[in-house]
């Protein structure tokens, strides 16, 4: 089930609203919990299980650590971090990995004149894996580390980790964040209100931008297959994915945090306006949040982050967190290069220090910011094909050896096509709230009513035209979805 | 935000929540309640609140308005994109017509021996203000390598294009449903007076009926709108409403429709028996294309009662045709009509043929499906060939495999089918279709040599096939070894059928080995 889906918005949603908000507070969490477990088996029968199993190991793990720290039994609680870690990992490398390394295994061999070593699995990806496996360890490091109580009660532990707001595409939400809110939050009207907001507009992101926008791109990686690329169409498809992905996830982001906060939850932002930066630093500081700062404070930290002694450790750690970040993203050669080039372009804005120096020149930073969004750009190319070879098959487009030139009638049809929507997208991804922060502070102050009826009528029009699109459309993919 | 806001904001989305919820959830209880089987509940329950939902109508509005806010012309993922003239295309991925054009050689060469004219008509272009035209495929689009395939086989063919105007967007629209791939019915009834009068002006079919067919005031004509498949996806906002004309005779007519598939048979007038469902008048979704003729039917059968004297038409055809095929029938005594996307194997055409019973073929296909068709099998023409006495081509034999490996093309044995073995292995089947009983014996010359085959083996098949149980023990097989055929250099062989009455004669065909 997906949030863009009739069911969800015409079934699934008002049911648990109306049970919720009926239900006495004793039953809320379990009534939040059943329809929660419901979501996720009504797209995953079968490995609902998995992750209920998944919860009770880490369950169980971060009980044995509390009760081993409160007892000064430090070793004996790191050891079962240890295990709870191995666990997790590799639950999450057979279900996302096996197939693949057993591919290269074979490949291998093939290369050396030999049969198949291992015969080859075909294990199916339960959806959500990259998610909830990740939030499950999330509870069991900040039991570790202090920064949680632990949950006696498994209901809550489980509630936590499945929550359905979040539970198929992230937020990846800290066991922190919400441990005080599993048990004593409160749901407020200003939050429901604002929840409603948020919600509708990451569907209208996600119907009406992203599935949109997402033509344009299978087109050009179409053409790309079918050796009609040109640089023109190349260039399109590029940006068009580049925007398609952002509005994808950072609606799904929208509607995740919208959900949250209708039950009370406070999620944390997780995108940023990410095309606003000027260096790859800031990028990943607004991009994917949550999943940054959960390699930073799990992984790069751990490891001594910045603060080692020698710059050749550096490296090895902003090695190590983005060869895990872009082997999180799947288990394809593509995600590794683009997880590299992240490393590559990261570490070397962390060795020469040109964030600092940029700050304040505007036009040195004008121009790194365009070969910032380059090179993202260029990521997304590697990080959309479904092999190296494409990937680099679509670069080699774009900078100017597409077999079939550089422009084509084809290429300026699609172009005409999408031109509107592109440009709405460009114009969407400004942080329009901070530059109308002030007038629209004054007109608030000056006609309230007249504010809240336009902004009303105006969500209103968006969400009628989002929903349109998610009934009448029959193509809604979820990027992340693959994670 | 202010508490008055918020109370109202929350009201507002929980009641629209509300509404949405109980005008959907009952659709989706029924669902459940009249006992899908449990495997697959789920995507039963979402395809079918999907079809259901409420207000789907007025979302699809909103789902073409906000594509023309966007400055959008393609709905869905590229697959259905609104032209210049405001027509809606179906893009579908490139084919190779193959079968259809193998198809049509050997039909020409059948209907040559029986002196049946052949008239393939091909439809105006769909896409002639289609942005993307010659970049991507469309459905309606004519193939210029099918018409120069055609042209060379010397098959005849009826351009529209070269009979009507079609030169503004306007007269576009006329011609072609926005909404809908298929043309309209004045359109299909401007078709079959082209098609009727070219058979009358060069192959002298008579058509009696054509001054009372052909007069517009003959028939009574009811309009209103209508939405066409793609229509529905857009909403009439996205690429407007056509206007769907029935077309009834206000003449006396009487019918009789056999459908053999479905044991049908109908008689009775115009509207009783050419058209189906039209009771559901007023109803923008019924699909008024396919409420004439018999879809998805691979043969029926219209005889007009009324017209005794006229011609007997076969019509090989797509939905294309389906009102074209209802006027070509009150303008002849006998309409059959056969449409290849469903033939599941069988071999209609062959049985239709060998009646000796049409005074013309016509062939008029639109879409992809009829291009990628192979409508006529090797069995049966081998029938109507053996039929026709000693014809081009072979005749009552027939060579299934050459060294175990299945042949199509019985002109030639590949090379490759020598190597690696040390002989040539053959096996079919043969059978004596003038006295339709098997051979009494089957021989083959290979340069000096006469082997004999080993004649008799059961073929269930070929019984099948020819409904005629005599022909069971009608298989043969021979193996020739290979040594001889290379020291002898024997470069082709040929087969001896000993008929049933003792006489013999060389089977037409001699088959040629590669090497």
């Amino acid at each position: 089930m997906v949030f863009s889906s009739a069911i969800f918005l015409f079934i699934f949603l008002p049911f648990v609203l109306a049970g919720y908000y009926l239900l006495d507070r004793r039953f809320k969490n379990f009534f939040l919990l059943s329809a929660s477990l419901f979501f996720y088996a009504w797209g995953e029968p079968r490995f609902v299980f998995v992750m209920i199993g998944s919860i009770f190991v880490n369950y169980l793990a971060a009980l044995a650590i509390a009760r081993y720290k409160t007892k000064a039994l430090q070793k004996r609680a790191k050891m079962v971090l240890i295990l709870a870690v191995f666990f997790n990992l590799s639950l999450f490398f057979v279900y996302k990995y096996l197939n693949f390394t057993i591919q290269n295994v074979n490949a291998l061999a093939a290369l050396a004149g030999r049969d198949a070593l291992v015969r080859q699995t075909h294990i199916l990806l339960p959806i959500g894996i990259s998610f909830f496996t990740f939030q499950a360890m999330s509870y069991v490091f900040d039991v570790y580390y202090g920064k949680g109580q632990v949950q006696k009660n498994p209901l809550n532990v489980m509630l936590y980790v499945s929550l359905f707001p979040q539970l198929i595409a992230g937020p990846i939400v800290r066991y922190q964040t919400v441990a005080d809110e599993i048990q004593n939050r409160r749901e407020t009207l200003s939050d429901f209100t604002y929840g409603i907001a948020r919600f509708l507009i990451g569907l209208a992101k996600k119907a009406i931008l992203a599935n949109t926008i997402a033509v344009a791109a299978d087109a050009a990686y179409n053409a790309l297959a079918a050796g009609t690329l040109t640089a023109g169409l190349a260039w399109l498809g590029a940006i068009a994915y580049g925007l398609q992905i952002y509005f994808d996830f950072s609606g799904y982001s929208d509607m995740a945090i919208g959900l949250g906060l209708m039950f009370g939850f406070h999620f944390l932002e997780n995108f940023d306006h990410p095309y606003l930066s000027t260096t790859v630093s800031e990028f990943w500081r607004r991009w994917h949040i949550s999943l940054g700062s959960w390699f930073r404070d799990y992984v790069y930290i751990p490891m001594g982050g910045s603060r080692v002694k020698s710059k050749a450790r550096l490296v090895l750690n902003l090695l190590a967190v983005w060869t895990l970040t872009g082997i999180w993203h799947g288990a394809n050669w593509t995600f590794l290069v683009w997880g590299f080039m992240y490393f590559a372009l990261l570490t070397f804005e962390k060795l020469t220090d040109l964030p600092q120096k940029l700050a304040g020149k505007k036009g040195l930073s004008a121009l790194y910011r365009g070969v910032t969004m380059l090179c993202v750009i260029c990521g997304w190319v590697i990080f959309r094909a479904e092999s190296l070879s494409e990937g680099l098959g679509f670069l080699a487009a774009m900078f100017g050896f597409a077999p079939n030139g550089g422009w084509s009638s084809y290429t300026a049809a699609m172009l005409e096509q999408y031109a509107v929507v592109l440009l709405l997208a460009i114009v969407c991804c400004l942080d329009w709230k901070s530059m109308t922060r002030k007038p629209m502070t004054i007109f608030r102050e000056k006609a309230p009513n007249a504010v809240f009826a336009v902004e009303t009528v105006v969500l209103a029009l968006v969400s009628l035209a989002a929903v349109s699109f998610t009934v009448a459309s029959t193509y809604n993919p979820f990027i992340y979805f693959n994670f | 935000m202010k508490k008055s806001y918020c109370v109202l904001s929350v009201l507002l989305f929980s009641l629209v929540l509300a509404v949405a919820f109980f005008l959907n959830i009952v659709p989706v209880v029924k669902q459940v309640v009249a006992g899908t089987p449990s495997e697959g509940i789920r995507v039963q329950i979402e395809s079918y609140l999907a079809e259901n939902i409420y207000g789907k109508k007025a979302f699809t509005e909103v789902y073409g308005m906000t594509h023309q806010l966007l400055a959008l012309d393609v709905l869905g993922p590229f697959e259905y994109v609104r032209d210049d003239a405001g027509i809606m295309q179906y893009i579908e991925p490139a084919f190779d017509p193959a079968p259809f054009l193998d198809s049509m050689k050997e039909l020409k060469c059948v209907l040559n021996q029986k002196g049946i004219p052949l008239l393939f008509v091909e439809l105006p272009d769909r896409g002639k203000y289609f942005d993307f035209r010659g970049v991507l495929h469309y459905s309606g689009e004519p193939l210029p390598e099918v018409t120069e395939a055609l042209e060379s086989s010397e098959i005849d063919i009826l351009k529209i294009a070269d009979q009507i105007e079609l030169d503004s967007p306007g007269t576009y629209r006329e011609y072609f449903f926005p909404t809908d791939v298929h043309l309209t019915t004045k359109a299909e009834y401007c078709n079959t007076k082209l098609i009727t009068d070219y058979l009358t002006e060069v192959y002298s079919v008579p058509f009696p009926m054509s001054d009372v067919v052909y007069n517009p005031a003959n028939w009574e004509w009811r309009q209103q709108e209508w939405l066409g498949g793609f229509g529905r996806l857009g909403g009439r906002s996205f690429s407007g409403a056509d206007i769907f004309t029935t077309f009834l005779p206000n003449f006396e007519t009487q019918m009789q429709l056999t459908v053999p598939e479905t044991g049908i048979v109908k008689m009775g007038d115009f509207y009783e028996v050419m058209t189906d469902g039209y009771e559901a008048l007023g109803s923008q979704d019924a699909y008024w294309v396919t409420n004439y003729g018999q879809w998805p039917q691979p043969v029926y059968t219209y005889q007009n009662l009324f017209l005794e004297e006229g011609p007997r038409l076969l019509v090989i055809c797509d939905s294309f045709a389906l009102r074209t095929n209802t006027f070509l029938a009150m303008n002849a005594s006998v309409l059959t009509v056969l449409d290849p996307r469903y033939f599941n194997g069988k071999d209609y055409l062959a049985e239709y043929l060998s009646m000796d019973f049409y005074d013309a073929v016509i062939v008029l296909g639109g879409g992809s499906g009829f291009y990628k068709c192979h409508f006529v099998s090797d069995f049966g023409l081998d029938k109507l060939k053996a039929k026709g006495g000693q014809i081009e081509g072979y005749s009552g034999m027939y060579i299934n495999f050459c060294n175990n490996v299945w042949l199509h093309d019985q002109g030639v044995i590949p090379s490759i089918l020598i190597e690696g073995s040390n002989e040539l292995s053959l096996s079919g089947w043969a059978a004596d279709f003038s006295a339709e009983k098997p051979l009494s014996a089957l021989y083959v010359k290979a340069g000096g040599m006469i082997l004999k085959c080993d004649y008799g083996a059961p073929r269930g098949d070929i019984v099948s096939y020819f409904n005629n149980q005599d022909f069971l023990n009608t298989g043969f097989s021979v193996k020739i070894p290979k040594e001889f055929l290379l020291t002898q250099n024997v470069a082709e062989i040929q087969f001896i059928e000993i008929s049933a009455d003792g006489t013999y004669r060389f089977e037409p065909v001699s088959y040629t080995i590669q090497s």
